[in-house]
């Protein structure tokens, strides 16, 4: 297998264990779910020398970054009355 | 470019796509945050696969041997191959690492030539990596020589596991311990590159002329001797 399929794949486990996860405890934010969607991914690429060698990461940090910011933002304005 | 990553990352996003519109249509809460998240995946598989590159790991391994093949003849034809004394000149602009035993600086210039009746090579300092050394040392907080090696030899390059310096006088000993087997195949070659890029380190550190005395690969580590000059 390529080194660079066993990370995807490894991410791709990793992503989805978080996911399920928080889908068996119920959770029913879908801003929680692309936050910890966003961090796995972080977590996984800063352990993950291949992927980083193998891409050009930096559009996909920032893309990934805006979606979370926008994320905790959202919850934010939630949990302040001033959204939603 | 990557294709296959860009083909399954569209399919996933389409699946996330489905699933958010079901989510919406039936009011899944649960499900329309399993298709975000899924949606996010697909965006990034894709991502990877439009902007990965295929490692040059390879053709630069390659490259070396091909290029430790052609210096490997020229030493030889210069009967280089079997003077394999190194030392450094720092004369301004000027200064280099010679490979070539026995040879003074007096007027040695860069390149290959003969001085004195004797043969040499002659390599710009400037040139020898590692250049972060060369900023670091362009700063006004100079490290130690065992950090700047520690630095450049294992963090930058990972050549092996550690290094220790040790220095009597003027005989400095360095030993770079647990080496990678690659680095192992580099050092027997014919112009040892691991001993121009040691000598021209020290050199660069020190700001001394130094010469190599001895070196050897003892298993898995490398001790290289030099004098201060």
């Amino acid at each position: 297998m390529d080194a660079l399929d066993r990370s995807l794949l490894l991410l791709g486990s990793a992503y989805l264990t978080a996911v399920a996860t928080l889908a068996l405890t119920g959770d029913r934010r879908p801003d929680i779910y692309v936050s910890v969607s966003a961090l796995t991914y972080f977590i996984y690429v800063s352990l993950d020398e291949t992927l980083r060698r193998s891409s050009k990461l930096a559009p996909i940090n920032l893309l990934v970054l805006t979606i979370f910011i926008s994320a905790v933002v959202y919850r934010a304005l939630t949990l302040f009355g001033w959204y939603g | 470019m990557n294709y296959k990553y860009i083909i399954i990352g569209i399919d996933i996003i389409f699946a996330s796509t489905a699933a958010i519109a079901i989510a919406l249509y039936n009011g899944y809460e649960s499900l329309l945050g399993v298709g975000f998240s899924l949606l996010v995946l697909g965006v990034i598989i894709s991502g990877i696969g439009l902007t990965s590159v295929e490692p040059l790991d390879r053709f630069f391994r390659d490259i070396t041997e091909l290029n430790t093949k052609i210096i490997g003849k020229v030493l030889e034809d210069t009967g280089l191959l079997y003077a394999p004394g190194v030392r450094t000149c720092l004369n301004g602009a000027d200064s280099v690492v010679i490979h070539g035993g026995g040879v003074g600086c007096g007027s040695v210039r860069p390149g290959l030539g003969v001085y004195e009746g004797r043969v040499y090579l002659a390599i710009p300092l400037s040139a020898v990596p590692p250049t972060n050394v060369a900023e670091a040392l362009d700063s006004e907080n100079i490290p130690a020589l065992d950090e700047l090696l520690r630095d450049a030899l294992l963090r930058t390059y990972a050549l092996g596991r550690d290094v220790t310096v040790t220095r009597s006088g003027r005989e400095i000993k360095v030993a770079l311990h647990d080496l990678r087997p690659e680095v192992i195949g580099l050092i027997k070659s014919p112009l040892n590159p691991l001993k121009i890029v040691l000598a021209s380190l020290v050199s660069k550190v020190l700001r001394r002329e130094v010469i190599v005395v001895s070196d050897d690969v003892l298993g898995e580590d490398y001790v290289i001797e030099m004098r201060v000059l």
